[in-house]
């Protein structure tokens, strides 16, 4: 090598020969910005009640590495292959792959996902033990998620429910159509594996008082659900042909099969009314749907619309209830009135308004009322109740010290998704409060529980991508059972992914926000200052970048952001 | 092996006894011969070289300086508008170090357009870094051409290897062409010390700031003064090989002269003759014959010119402005001595774009010098004579 | 599963891993010039010498006694470029050496203008040589001055806003056509799989091969420095500077169909056109439709026209020597 600094010209070669690397040169002094990996917040996962880390999962799918994309999302989630069969996935509408050959198909993936792996390779590990004990009541998708995250921080957990089962609503609520009951059993049993007791057969307020619970645990959870139906409000409704729909879904899920009337009228646009009158066509009941609004204010998921439409299922719209018509102590009708949509009310919906002289007879001889649950609170003490819900702040604690709620008693939304997102940070509070920590002045968003720097201020939507790198590919089918076989019995009309179709799926998502190692940066980068890590990610050479900001401008997904140099 | 060939034919055997392995070139006249043999050679399989046939000088020169960077024996010829197409590239060569040999057949620089002999062309690469050999016959043309590679590479500076246009480019002599076996005893395969290798990347030709440019020249400065050694040790191992032996000038009958004639090329062979003649008449003349002009032997001409009476520099070039170039500088070596030891300096310019030099011109000049009849520092020979000076600079009438 | 986790990902470009640059090279952020030569040199490997004349890598490579690349790099005069690479080439065959690619890598001036006669020299001799000029379309190096590969309408500081460059940027790749050279394409660094895809085909095909590789200049376009790789895009896809690559002078293939998206995106981001009017404007989108008429007539005649005969002699193969002609 060339003396860098010869004393003599003896030691100087007879020409600029020059065969030091530049490396010694610190360009990096040059810059005034410089870039920063910064994940940010995808648009769906920004939605996602449940609070998946959506494209970190499609990463790991799409590098072909499924059992740890099957454990990444059950980093928090111990529901995913139930959530990705029930859920209304408001992720995809916010999916920015949709202008570009249509939304991922995120619920099929997080189904695929949640159906991958054996309980032993996907047990997570646990914190050490606390000596920390808690009760959660009700073993619905919160409670189940609160147990399952509080259990994976070292805490002995206990979740008492009064029926026989574990699952509440996902096991009386929902068909096995929609949700095989070996696949809620294969997820409650990997919760169970994780040291969660399950106690059967236990109502609080009845086998045991709240009071007790909190004297013989260092916390509680309420999570108690929605269980009370909303009654029709019109005359005829005692009549023993008009039944709750919650309570009936739950017999027929349980595998009764009660003497029903033949044609009967499902009143509402929910889910629970598409899940009876699915579940009725199934067991030879013929359905009329009944609702008061157009199919586009249906609050049911769309899709489980379509799939009642195609089951031959018979829908009449802007109709509403007025009278059980009984003749000789039989129901022989329902008789209702045409509406018509008026002003948008408060929920954002237009208002049904009822026609004048539009009456009518809905011929039925038996009539299912599923117009929404509410909350059944009686059986908690009086510093609980808050009209429909449970009292609490926002961080999920209630009025009484160690209580905390969470899932729909407290919220009310309305989906298994929202209740597992709160039961996710519910445990996140109570792991605070366990631990003797100051709790924090509102429950911590599931992203931060990601176990990932992610920057939750900025949601990536298309206009930060650079889609100069990501092509239109079109959105799979997605396979369904023919209607006409799928109505003879509850088997699951909607077909999972295969791996291939899977993978091929998780290579559509444009990661927004995401870092995957797709190497732009580091290919076009001009100052070769950006190097893989041995381990995922990138070190950047701070001692050459020059701040030019090509990798920012050419990250695919905004995984990074261009800041100014602090001198 | 003896044979009758031309100057250029000499250049041709030099370069292919050298095994030169890339060849550089663009035809020009004088220098034309030069190549065509070589592309014979290269065609025929008797020189194992490539020969880039190029677009212009510029890229001939060009080609060497890559081909040597890269480790290669190059090669070219040229002369005169070739030359100075070169010029930049002269630089880039020597400042490169890279030890190449250029054949230039001396031509007169245009306009007005003239193929036939004087130095302008040569001399004008004088500050480059380039050593440069002046030949008097194609016996020396071939031994110098095979020389120039051997100090060439030992100094890592380019050579100039000179001929006259046609008095020696095309004039047939009886040459001795050595054997193979004995100029690669006398020159072994180029092992440069810094180049073009994949084992030892590096950037040759980089960026050189103000702190560090001055010395890379000084360097190649010591290396010009390095070659006076190296040139007479090879030319002394060449004449113990071949009993030729070479130095840096050549003396003929210098014994007690007190006038000595300066000057190169094959206006020496037609000096001897005079010189011959004039001491049969009593008059004690001397010849000296430049031989290597780069580096310039200021202490051989100290040494060979000190203390003589009268010394009359024949120079067939001008830098216009002062004198010609030979005189210039001996003037300057010999300023040296003590001002006892000065001889009287006397130039003549003759012989410009081919004008014959004839022995009657030289015992004429010596003559005069002999006499103290040159009174000006110099004198442009046989040319019409100025009367007004101001009209006769002037170019119109 | 069977999926290897490294298995190709068609989202992602993927590039050889081989780094063949070093940083700590004096380009200014930002620059196209830097970028290219690392792609360049993915592709050709370390099994290469590099020669650099007079132009902005001139510097970049690194001042005495620093090197930016990891292989050999002859600095030669601004106007040899082609020339010198041809040396380096006889000299290593004249070594035995024959595996070894030389790339010449010259700037627009080097190429379009000075260099343009020993290219020219290079090429009709059908040197087993890669040229790739980087075109930032200016002298750069000395401050933006105007070059022959100066388009239309741009300021440089010798064609100010007052007199902006009135001709057409020369056509190199057609000028090489006429030569009938091997291969000759164009290429981009905001498309390095073409780019490498390139090099490396001109890499196995013997004499020369030009490839016009179109680079942006934060400095010299007045454009934000993030924004390079970005203006090289829409050079494509504007069709300024459309992508394709011609073999043995006649069969022409269109590598990349542009989106045509308005040339007014890829002005807007360079401060040298902001001087321009909405008739300049339209003169450009004019002479871009044109040009790809022209492009896509010669692709039609370069499927019609049968290959040329081959020349008279072949590309002489180390060792062989010209036959008797007894």
């Amino acid at each position: 090598m060339v003396e860098i600094n010869p004393r003599t010209l003896d030691d100087v070669p007879a020409t600029s020969y020059s065969d030091h690397a530049t490396t010694a040169i610190k360009t990096g002094t040059w810059k005034y910005v410089q870039p920063v990996y910064e994940d940010k917040l995808p648009a769906c996962s920004h939605r996602c009640p449940a609070g998946n880390d959506i494209s970190r999962f499609l990463y790991l799918t799409a590098k072909g590495d499924l059992l740890e994309a099957a454990r990444w999302i059950r980093r928090g989630n111990p529901l995913p292959a139930t959530l990705g069969r029930v859920c209304p996935h408001p992720c995809e509408d916010e999916c920015n792959r949709g202008p570009l050959g249509g939304a991922i198909a995120i619920h099929m993936m997080e189904r695929f996902l949640g159906d991958q792996g054996a309980a032993e390779e996907l047990l997570p590990e646990r914190a050490p033990a606390t000596g920390k004990r808690v009760a959660v009541v009700g073993a619905g998708p919160a409670g189940i998620a609160a147990a399952y995250n509080l259990a994976l921080r070292g805490h002995e957990v206990e979740v008492l429910d009064d029926k026989p089962e574990p699952g509440g609503f996902l096991r009386t609520g929902i068909p096995q159509y929609r949700l095989p009951r070996e696949v809620l059993d294969r997820e409650i049993a990997l919760v169970e594996r994780c040291g969660v007791r399950f106690v059967p057969d236990t109502r609080v307020g009845r086998d045991v008082s709240l009071d007790e619970l909190r004297e013989r645990f260092d916390a509680v959870l309420v999570a108690i659900g929605f269980h009370g139906s909303r009654p029709l409000g019109v005359p005829g409704e005692d009549h023993e042909h008009v039944y709750n729909g919650v309570r009936l879904l739950e017999r027929i899920l349980a595998g009764e099969r009660p003497e029903l009337p033949p044609r009967m009228a499902v009143v509402g646009g929910g889910n629970t009314a598409m899940d009876v009158a699915r579940s009725l066509r199934r067991i030879g009941v013929e359905p009329v749907v009944v609702y008061r609004r157009s199919r586009m204010e249906m609050p049911a998921i769309p899709t489980e619309v379509d799939e009642a439409l195609a089951e031959g299922i018979e829908m009449v719209f802007l109709t509403a209830p007025k009278r059980v018509v009984i003749e000789g102590g039989r129901i022989t009708g329902l008789e209702c009135v045409k509406m018509r949509l008026g002003e948008p009310d408060e929920s954002g919906r237009r208002r049904p308004v009822p026609v004048e002289g539009s009456e009518h007879v809905v011929p039925v001889s038996g009539i299912v009322t599923a117009i929404g649950e509410t909350a059944e609170l009686d059986m908690l003490p009086e510093p609980l109740r808050d009209g429909w819900r449970v009292a609490h702040d926002a961080r999920f604690a209630t009025p009484l010290e160690g209580v905390f709620t969470a899932g729909d008693v407290a919220t009310g939304e309305g989906t298994v998704t929202a209740a597992v997102g709160t039961g996710r940070r519910a445990a996140a509070v109570i792991d605070a409060f366990l631990r003797g920590e100051a709790l924090p002045e509102e429950a911590p968003r599931v992203q931060v529980l990601w176990g990932r720097q992610v920057r939750l201020d900025t949601v990536v939507h298309v206009e930060q991508l650079n889609l100069a790198y990501h092509k239109e590919a079109p959105r799979p089918g997605i396979e369904e059972l023919d209607p006409a076989v799928r109505v003879r019995d509850f088997s699951e009309v909607v077909r999972s992914f295969t791996a291939e179709r899977a993978i091929e799926e998780a290579r559509r998502c444009l990661e927004c926000g995401t870092c995957n190692e797709c190497l732009n940066c580091l290919w076009f980068c001009p100052d070769v200052a950006i190097h893989k890590r041995s381990g995922f990610g990138f070190d950047i050479d701070e001692e050459h970048c020059k701040g030019c900001g090509i990798c920012v401008e050419e990250c695919p997904r905004d995984a990074l952001t261009l800041v100014e140099v602090e001198r | 092996m003896r044979k009758v060939i031309k100057g250029n034919g000499a250049v041709a055997h030099g370069v292919r006894l050298a095994r030169a392995q890339v060849i550089s070139a663009y035809p020009i006249t004088p220098q034309t011969s030069i190549i065509e043999e070589l592309a014979s050679m290269v065609a025929e399989g008797e020189l194992d070289a490539r020969f880039i046939k190029v677009e212009s000088e510029h890229s001939a020169m060009a080609g060497c300086i890559a081909a040597s960077s890269a480790g290669a024996r190059a090669f070219t010829a040229t002369s005169a508008q070739g030359l100075a197409l070169m010029h930049e590239l002269i630089h880039w060569a020597a400042g490169a170090r890279l030890p190449i040999v250029l054949a230039n057949v001396n031509r007169a620089m245009a306009p007005g357009w003239s193929i036939w002999t004087d130095q302008n062309d040569s001399l004008s690469q004088r500050d480059t870094g380039w050593m440069q050999v002046y030949c008097e016959s194609s016996q020396e043309v071939v031994d110098s051409v095979i020389q120039a590679f051997k100090v060439s590479e030992r100094v890592l500076l380019p050579t100039i290897v000179v001929l006259d246009a046609f008095f020696l480019s095309h004039t047939y002599e009886d040459v001795e062409i050595p054997e193979q076996e004995l100029v690669d005893g006398f020159l072994p395969p180029l092992e440069l010390p810094q180049k073009l290798d994949l084992e030892h990347p590096a950037a040759l030709g980089n960026l050189v700031f103000p702190d560090r440019y001055m010395e890379f020249r000084r360097k190649m400065e010591l290396a010009q003064q390095h070659a006076l050694g190296v040139w007479e040790e090879v030319g002394r191992e060449w004449g113990e090989l071949t009993g030729r032996p070479y130095g840096l000038l050549e003396e003929y009958r210098t014994d007690g002269a007190e006038l000595v004639l300066v000057c190169a090329a094959t206006a020496a062979s037609t000096a001897r003759v005079v010189v011959d003649r004039m001491r049969d008449a009593g008059i004690p003349v001397g010849l000296v014959r430049l031989r290597v002009f780069r580096p310039f032997p200021a202490d051989a001409f100290r040494a060979v010119l000190g203390g003589r009476r009268k010394v009359l520099v024949l120079d067939r070039n001008c830098s216009f402005g002062h004198h010609g170039i030979f005189h210039q500088e001996i003037k300057s070596a010999l300023f040296e001595l003590p001002a006892a030891e000065q001889p009287e300096i006397r130039g003549v310019i003759a012989g410009l774009g081919g004008r014959d030099i004839t022995p009657e011109d030289i015992e004429d000049m010596l003559t005069r010098a002999w006499e103290g009849r040159l009174e000006e520092a110099t004198t442009w020979w046989d040319v019409l004579p100025a009367e007004d000076p101001v009209r006769a600079a002037s170019v119109r009438s | 599963m069977a999926v290897d986790p490294k298995a190709y990902d068609p989202r992602n470009l993927h590039l050889p891993e081989l780094e063949v640059m070093h940083s700590g090279h004096l380009a200014c952020p930002g620059c196209g010039a830097a970028l290219g030569m690392r792609q360049a040199l993915k592709a050709l490997g370390d099994n290469t010498m590099v020669v650099i004349p007079a132009c902005c890598w001139a510097v970049i490579v690194g001042p005495y006694p620093y090197e930016a690349l990891k292989v050999p790099v002859l600095q030669v005069a601004f106007e040899t470029a082609a020339i010198s690479a041809a040396g380096v080439r006889a000299a290593l065959d004249a070594q035995g050496k024959h595996d070894t690619t030389v790339l010449a890598w010259a700037g627009d001036g080097g190429t379009f203008d000075i260099g343009f006669q020993s290219l020219s020299g290079a090429v009709e001799r059908n040197d087993d040589i890669i040229y790739v000029c980087y075109d930032n379309e200016a002298y750069m190096n000395t401050g933006i001055q105007r070059s022959s590969a100066t388009p239309y309408g741009a300021w440089t500081t010798t064609t100010p806003v007052e007199a902006p460059k009135a001709e057409p940027k020369k056509n190199m790749v057609e000028i090489m056509v006429e030569h009938r050279i091997p291969y000759t394409a164009t290429a981009s660094i905001a498309y390095p799989e073409d780019f490498i895809r390139k090099l490396r085909k001109a890499q196995s095909i013997r004499g020369a091969k030009f490839i016009h590789l179109w680079i942006s200049c934060p400095a010299g376009h007045k454009s934000e420095e993030r924004y390079s790789v970005k203006i090289a895009r829409l050079a494509v896809e504007t069709g300024i500077f459309p992508l394709y690559e011609v073999e043995n002078g006649v069969h022409y293939t269109i590598n990349h169909e542009p989106a045509f998206t308005d040339v007014a995106e890829y002005l807007r981001l360079q401060g040298r056109f902001r001087h321009l009017k909405d008739e300049d404007i339209e003169t450009i989108r004019r002479n871009i439709e044109w040009e790809w008429k022209r492009l896509r007539a010669k692709a039609e005649m370069g499927r019609t026209l049968p290959a040329p005969p081959p020349p008279v002699r072949a590309v002489v193969e180390e060792g062989e020597h010209e036959p008797s002609t007894e």
